[in-house]
C-alpha cells in the first residue's frame, strides 16, 4: 500500500466546520459499531476527546487592518513520529498507509506521547490517549477520511502520497501566479529533524505560516527527558502489554461473531 | 468475511457509495474493520433540513440509528455542511418534543400537559370544523416554515376554506428583493408581487474572477447545495472577491480576501459612489448597453416615462410575443428601437414630438442615470458608509477588469433597512450594467423542475388579507401577497379586514425570527387557538393551545423536490431512514388525520382516500406525472419515478441565461413599471414615494439614519450573521451537543463590539454586559462581550440563532442553552419597511451597559 496523504488547501476552504463534525460524528458511529454505544447516547454528550480535529480562531492585526485565522489543530502523521518513538508500550503503530494511530487497548494512558508530540496533539480521555487515526478503517475500505468527506468546498483532499503532492502543488502554483503571493505546500518536505515529512499537508501563502500555526521548526525538550523513563515505563508495563493482548484476542472473536450476526440482521 | 448486503432500493446514486466499500479486500490487524462492517450499513437518500436548502445527502443507518450524514454525489454540486452532518445531534436531541402536548397554564406561559395524539387531534379538529361550520374559514391562518407535509399542507388548507396561507418569507426573500429585481428584470405585478426572490438566480461563482459579497456570504452562512460548492471551486480556480461587511466573516477566506469594513445601513451609499465611479469611467460595453438594455430609451423628463411607446408583434423561439417598442434618438432623429437598433444614441438632451404632435424635453434613460448619480461621488459615499473613497474606486475598477464574469451579490435573509429595496435595486441596475446577467461567470438564472400538483384545491372564496392590504392600506401597496407574516399580526391586532381566530404555526417560529417580537407575542394572546407543529422548542411553541410532535426529516418519507438555489434544475426526493423517535409523527400522517375530521366525506374521498390506503405514492405519482418547467431533452433525461424514490437525485444542465419578462424585453436600468407607480405615489403626495424612484437618490434612507443625529458613546448598530453551525433560532443547532465545542471557540455565545470602542466603555473580554433599545427599553437582553478588531466601529454583530436572547423562557426546556444571550429580533419595535412591508431587522440602535 502506498503512503496516504490528506491535504488541506486554506484557499477554498468556507471555514464550515464540515469536516470537525464529520470526524466528531464518525468516531459516534465507532462508538456504536466497536463499543455498543448508540448514536442516540453518545450525541448527549460533547465527547472533545473524539474530535480529532479542531479550530483555534484568533484575530490577529487591528481595525481595519485586521482579519480572523483558523488554525486547523490536528495530527499530522510525521514521517519521524515523536509519539510512535517514545510510547513505552507500543501503543501508538504505523497501519500500512503510514497514518499513525493508538491502539487503545494497549495505551496505558502515560501521556509520553503528548510530552513528545510538538505539535500538541494527543489528548487523555480516562486513561487513553486520543488522536487522529486517519480514519483507516474507512480508508483501507476503499473509502475517504470523514474529514475529507464531509468537505463541501474542495478545500480538503486525500489520496496516495503521489497524487496528493501533484494535485497541491498545481494548486499552489496557481493561487501564487493569481495572487502575486508565493503559495507553499507545508509538510510536503521535511519539514525539521524531529517531525520529517508530514502526511497532513497544508496549502497556504508563505506569509501566512505563522497566522495559520504552521511551525516551520516544531521541538519538544520533553523529548529528550522522556527518553529515559520510556525504558522504566516499558518494563513497568509488561504486564499490562500481556493484558491487552490477551484483550485484543478476545475481542478479535468478539468482532467475527458481530459481524455475522450483523449479516444475518440486514438480510 | 460475509458476503456484503444492500437493500434493493440503494440502486442508483447511492450504490455507488455501498458498491465502494463492498467487495474490497479485508485487512485484518490491530483492529479489524472490514468492508463488512461498511456493507451492513444502510444507506438512504435525504434532503436535510437543518436549515431551508433541502442539500441532498445520504444517511447512513446502522442498527437502526442514523449514524451519519454525507453529500449525495449524483450532482456536479454534492455538498452538505457542518450542520447537515450534525444533524444526528438533533434527532437525537433527548429535549426533543416528542409527545402530543397541551397548553395547562396561561398562554404563553409554557406550560403543557401530555395527551395522546386522539385527544390532541380532535381538539384541533372540533375548533376547525366548527369555524368551517360557521362559514368563517378566512379566520384560520396556516403559517408554514419547515413543513414536513410540504405539497400536501397548503392544499389542505385552501381545501378548508381559508386564503391565509401565510409565508413567513417578508424576513428574508420576499419582500424586496422581488421588487427590485422584478424592475430591472420584469416578472413582477406592482399590485401583487410574485416571483424572484432569493431563489432566482445564482453567481456562477465557478468561472467567476471578482465578485462582491455584500449583503450576503455565500462563502459558508448557507446553501451548501450548491453555492457553498461553487464557492469553494471559484476560490480554487483564481476567483478574488471583496467583502463589504460591517464584520470580517471567516466563511470569504481569511487570507488574501479584501475586507471593506462598511458602517451598518449604509450598503446603498457605497452601492451609489460604485454606480458613479462605473458610469463616469465608463466602466461598461457600448454594444452590450444597446443591444440589452433600455439605456437607451427616451424618457420624457416631465413624466418621468418613455416618451413615446408602441405594441409590436416580435418571434421569440419560434412563438410570437407582444413587446414594448419605444422611442430612440439616431443620427437623423427620433425612430422606435425596432426600426434602428443598431445606432441608437446612448446619451444625450433631445426635443421630440410625442404621439400627440407636443414637444417633449428628453433623455437616454442612461444619461438620466449618469446626471442622477453625479452627486454621489466615491468620496461622498466614503463620508456616509466610513470606507476609503480609493476602495470604491478599486472595486469598480477590478469589476470593470473582470466583467462580464464578476458579481455582485443581492442578499439573503437581507431585509434589514427600510431602504433594502433601493440596494436591492442598485445592485440589479449595477450588474445588468456589467453585463454580468446570463453571463459564464456572471449570474444566472436558476433551473427548477415543476411538478402535477399533490392536491388540487378550489379557490377559496374569501379575499386573502394580504390582498385586501395591497388595495386599502397605503403603506404597503407593494406587499407580497404570498408573504406577509408580520402583516398578518398587524391584521390579527386590528381585526382588518377580518378577526383572525386560529393560528397554525408548522415549524415556524414567527416570535424569535421576525421583527417585533413582543409585539408579536402580544397579537398571539387574542387568538382563540394556537397550533404548533414542531418537533423544537422555540419562543413561539410556548404560546401554543396544542404543540403536534413533528418527525424531523430523517423520520419521514416526502413529496418530490424540484427546486434548489442551482442553475441546473434537479429532482430529488427525501426518504424515510428511521422511525420518528417517540410519539411524534410525519407531517402527511398529521394532514390526513386532519383531513378526516374536518372535510366532507366526498372531499376527504377526493383528495385523500388513495394516500390513506396506498400511502406517498398516491402524491408521488400526480406530482411525477406533472413534471414541466424543463427543456425537453432534460424531459427526456429524467429517470423513472422508482429510480427517484430509489434515491437518485437527477440534475439538468447548466444553461447561461437570464429570465427576462420586462415589457420590453429589455433589461430595464432605468425601470419603467417602477417609474409608473412611483410617478403615482408621487401625485398622490405619498411620503415614501422615493423610496422607489427609479433614479439615484438618497432621500430614501433607512431609520438609523434619518435623525442625522450621531451615535452616543455607549450607543451601536446592531447586525447579525449566521453561524456556519447556527441556523433560525431554534433547538436544532442552539442546543446541539455536537456544535458547542467549535461554537464556543467563536465566542457565538457573545456580542462582539470593536475593540478600541469597547475599551472606551471600560470594558474586557468575557465582562457581562446588558443591552437594550432606546426605544424599547421594556425589553434588555443580558450576554457576554467580546472585543475585535474585525467588527466596524458603530457595529455591534452576533451570531443569530445560536443564544436564547431576551425572551428565553423557552430555554427552560433545553439541557444545553444558557438563558439570555442575544437574539435582535427580541429587541426590535414592530416596524415595516415602508411600501413593501418588509421587516428592518436591522434598523435600530442599541446600548451597551456593563452590569
Amino acid at each position: 500500500m502506498s503512503v496516504n496523504m490528506k491535504c488541506y488547501d486554506t484557499t477554498p476552504c468556507i471555514r464550515c466546520f464540515a469536516c470537525m463534525v464529520g470526524c466528531s460524528v464518525e468516531n459516534r458511529l465507532r462508538l456504536q459499531r466497536e463499543n455498543h454505544i448508540g448514536i442516540e447516547k453518545s450525541v448527549q454528550g460533547r465527547l472533545t476527546h473524539l474530535s480529532h480535529l479542531s479550530p483555534q480562531r484568533r484575530e490577529l492585526g487591528t481595525f481595519p487592518n485586521s482579519r480572523q485565522v483558523t488554525a486547523f489543530h490536528h495530527c499530522n502523521h510525521c514521517e519521524d513520529a515523536p509519539c510512535l518513538e517514545i510510547c513505552p508500550v507500543d501503543a501508538i503503530i504505523r497501519r500500512e498507509g503510514k497514518e499513525v494511530v493508538v491502539v487503545q487497548d494497549r495505551c496505558i494512558g502515560c501521556s509520553s506521547c503528548l510530552d513528545a508530540c510538538p505539535f500538541d496533539v494527543p489528548v487523555i480521555k480516562n486513561g487513553k490517549a486520543y488522536k487522529c487515526h486517519g480514519c483507516y478503517d474507512r480508508v483501507e475500505n476503499g473509502l475517504k477520511q470523514s474529514c475529507v468527506n464531509s468537505c463541501p468546498s474542495g478545500a480538503m483532499f486525500s489520496g496516495t502520497k503521489e497524487e496528493v503532492l501533484e494535485e497541491a502543488h498545481k494548486r499552489a502554483e496557481l493561487y501564487t501566479k493569481k495572487t502575486g503571493k508565493e503559495h507553499v505546500v507545508y509538510g510536503a518536505n521535511k519539514v525539521n529533524g524531529t517531525v520529517g515529512e508530514l502526511r497532513w499537508i497544508t496549502i497556504v501563502p508563505k506569509e501566512d505560516l505563522e497566522a495559520y500555526k504552521l511551525d516551520t521548526d516544531p521541538k519538544k525538550l520533553a523529548m529528550s527527558a522522556r527518553e529515559a523513563v520510556k525504558v522504566v515505563g516499558a518494563v513497568g508495563s509488561v504486564a499490562i502489554v500481556a493484558g491487552s493482548i490477551g484483550h485484543l484476542i478476545y475481542w478479535l472473536g468478539k468482532r467475527k461473531e458481530k459481524i455475522s450476526k450483523g449479516e444475518v440482521e440486514e438480510k | 468475511m460475509g458476503k456484503t448486503t444492500r437493500r434493493d432500493f440503494l440502486k442508483g446514486g447511492v450504490a455507488t457509495i455501498v458498491g465502494a466499500a463492498a467487495g474490497m479486500p479485508s485487512k485484518a490487524s490491530a483492529k479489524v474493520v472490514t468492508s463488512a462492517d461498511f456493507g451492513r450499513e444502510k444507506k438512504v437518500s435525504v434532503l436535510c433540513r437543518m436549515c431551508a436548502q433541502k442539500c441532498p445527502a445520504i444517511a447512513t443507518v446502522l442498527d437502526g440509528r442514523v449514524v451519519r450524514l454525507e453529500p449525495n454525489m449524483g450532482t456536479p454540486y454534492g455538498a452538505i455542511c457542518g450542520r447537515a452532518i450534525g444533524a444526528v445531534g438533533a434527532t437525537y436531541d433527548k429535549d426533543r418534543i416528542t409527545k402530543p402536548l397541551m397548553r395547562v397554564g396561561k398562554r404563553g406561559e409554557g406550560k403543557f400537559k401530555e395527551v395522546s395524539w386522539g385527544e390532541a387531534l380532535d381538539f384541533v379538529s372540533k375548533k376547525l370544523k366548527a369555524l368551517r361550520d360557521e362559514g368563517d374559514a378566512k379566520s384560520v391562518a396556516y403559517l408554514p416554515r419547515f413543513s414536513s407535509a410540504g405539497g400536501v399542507d397548503k392544499g389542505f388548507f385552501h381545501l378548508y376554506g381559508t386564503p391565509n396561507v401565510v409565508g413567513y418569507g417578508d424576513t428574508c426573500f420576499g419582500a424586496s428583493l422581488p421588487v427590485s429585481f422584478g424592475a430591472v428584470m420584469g416578472g413582477t405585478k406592482f399590485s401583487a408581487v410574485s416571483g424572484p426572490g432569493t431563489s432566482a438566480v445564482s453567481a456562477d461563482h465557478e468561472f467567476a474572477k471578482y465578485g462582491v459579497l455584500i449583503q450576503r456570504n455565500v462563502g459558508g452562512a448557507l446553501v451548501c447545495h450548491p453555492w457553498g460548492k461553487t464557492f469553494g471551486l471559484g476560490k480554487k480556480n483564481g476567483m478574488e472577491i471583496v467583502v463589504v461587511d460591517p464584520r470580517k466573516p471567516s466563511e470569504a477566506g481569511e487570507s488574501l480576501v479584501d475586507w471593506a469594513p462598511i458602517k451598518p445601513g449604509t450598503d446603498e451609499a457605497f452601492l451609489l459612489g460604485l454606480l458613479h465611479e462605473i458610469l463616469t469611467k465608463n466602466y461598461y460595453s457600448i454594444d452590450h448597453l444597446r443591444k440589452k438594455t433600455n439605456a437607451d430609451m427616451l424618457i420624457d423628463l416631465e413624466t418621468g416615462l418613455p416618451v413615446v411607446t408602441r405594441k409590436i408583434k416580435k418571434m421569440k423561439k419560434g412563438k410570437t410575443v407582444e413587446i414594448e417598442d419605444y422611442y430612440i434618438q439616431t443620427d437623423s432623429g427620433p425612430c422606435f428601437k425596432s426600426q434602428n437598433p443598431e445606432l441608437s444614441k446612448l446619451f444625450g438632451d433631445y426635443e421630440v414630438e410625442d404621439e400627440l404632435g407636443d414637444t417633449k424635453k428628453c433623455k437616454t434613460a442612461l444619461q438620466m442615470l449618469l446626471d442622477e448619480v453625479q452627486p454621489f461621488t466615491p468620496e461622498w459615499a466614503a463620508k456616509v458608509t466610513t470606507l476609503k473613497a480609493e476602495q470604491i474606486k478599486k472595486i469598480a475598477k477590478r469589476l470593470n477588469d473582470a466583467k462580464p464574469a464578476c458579481f455582485l451579490e443581492r442578499g439573503y435573509r437581507s431585509e434589514r433597512y427600510a431602504n433594502s429595496l433601493r440596494e436591492k435595486l442598485l445592485i440589479t441596475q449595477i450588474n445588468a450594467i456589467l453585463g454580468a446577467y446570463g453571463a459564464k461567470g456572471g449570474v444566472i438564472s436558476n433551473g427548477k423542475v415543476k411538478f402535477g400538483k399533490a392536491i388540487k384545491a378550489p379557490k377559496p372564496k374569501d379575499i386573502s388579507i394580504a390582498k385586501w392590504i395591497v388595495k386599502h392600506d397605503p403603506n404597503k401597496p407593494l406587499l407580497n401577497v404570498k408573504f406577509y407574516r408580520r402583516a398578518w399580526v398587524e391584521a390579527v391586532l386590528s381585526e382588518k379586514p377580518y378577526k383572525q381566530r386560529v393560528a397554525f404555526f408548522w415549524g415556524q417560529n414567527i416570535i424569535g425570527g421576525s421583527v417585533g417580537s413582543t409585539k408579536i407575542a402580544e397579537a398571539l394572546k387574542k387568538l382563540e387557538m394556537i397550533v404548533c407543529v414542531s418537533p423544537y422548542w422555540n419562543e413561539t411553541t410556548m404560546y401554543a393551545d396544542v404543540i403536534l410532535p413533528d418527525a424531523t426529516f430523517l423520520e419521514r418519507d416526502e413529496c418530490l423536490n424540484g427546486k434548489w438555489k442551482s442553475p441546473l434544475a434537479t429532482l430529488g426526493v427525501n426518504r424515510k431512514a428511521v422511525e420518528p423517535l417517540g410519539e411524534s409523527k410525519d407531517g402527511y400522517w398529521i394532514i390526513n388525520q386532519l383531513a378526516k375530521r374536518v372535510l366532507s366525506d366526498l372531499e376527504y374521498e377526493e383528495h385523500f382516500a388513495e394516500y390513506d390506503k396506498i400511502g406517498m405514492m398516491a402524491f408521488w405519482k400526480k406530482q411525477y406525472d406533472g413534471i414541466h418547467g424543463v427543456t425537453k431533452a432534460e424531459k427526456a433525461s429524467i429517470p423513472p419515478l422508482k429510480d427517484i424514490l430509489a434515491g437518485r437525485v437527477w440534475a439538468g444542465k447548466k444553461h447561461y441565461k437570464i429570465k427576462c419578462k420586462t415589457k420590453t424585453g429589455k433589461w430595464e436600468i432605468y425601470p419603467t413599471e417602477l417609474a409608473k407607480k412611483y410617478k403615482e405615489l408621487k401625485e398622490a403626495g405619498h411620503k415614501d414615494a422615493e423610496y422607489i424612484n427609479p433614479l439615484p437618490t438618497f432621500n430614501a434612507k433607512p431609520f438609523i439614519l434619518q435623525s442625522g443625529v450621531e451615535l452616543e458613546n455607549d450607543e451601536f448598530l446592531p447586525i447579525t450573521g449566521f453561524h456556519p453551525l447556527g441556523t433560525f433560532t431554534g433547538q436544532q443547532t442552539m442546543n446541539n451537543l455536537l456544535f458547542k465545542d467549535i461554537t464556543e471557540e467563536n465566542h457565538a455565545d457573545c456580542v462582539f463590539i470593536n475593540r478600541q470602542r469597547g475599551e472606551k466603555l471600560g470594558l474586557r473580554d468575557g465582562d457581562k454586559v446588558q443591552i437594550y433599545n432606546p426605544k424599547l427599553s421594556k425589553v434588555i437582553s443580558t450576554t457576554k462581550v467580546k472585543l475585535s478588531e474585525v467588527v466596524q466601529k458603530d457595529t455591534l454583530f452576533s451570531y443569530y440563532g445560536l443564544t436564547a436572547g431576551a425572551l428565553d423562557r423557552f430555554s427552560e426546556n433545553l439541557s444545553h442553552v444558557q438563558k439570555g444571550g442575544f437574539n435582535s429580533n427580541h429587541l426590535t419595535q414592530f416596524l415595516f419597511s415602508p411600501l413593501t412591508g418588509g421587516n428592518p431587522a436591522q434598523d435600530f440602535t442599541v446600548k451597551v451597559r456593563r452590569v
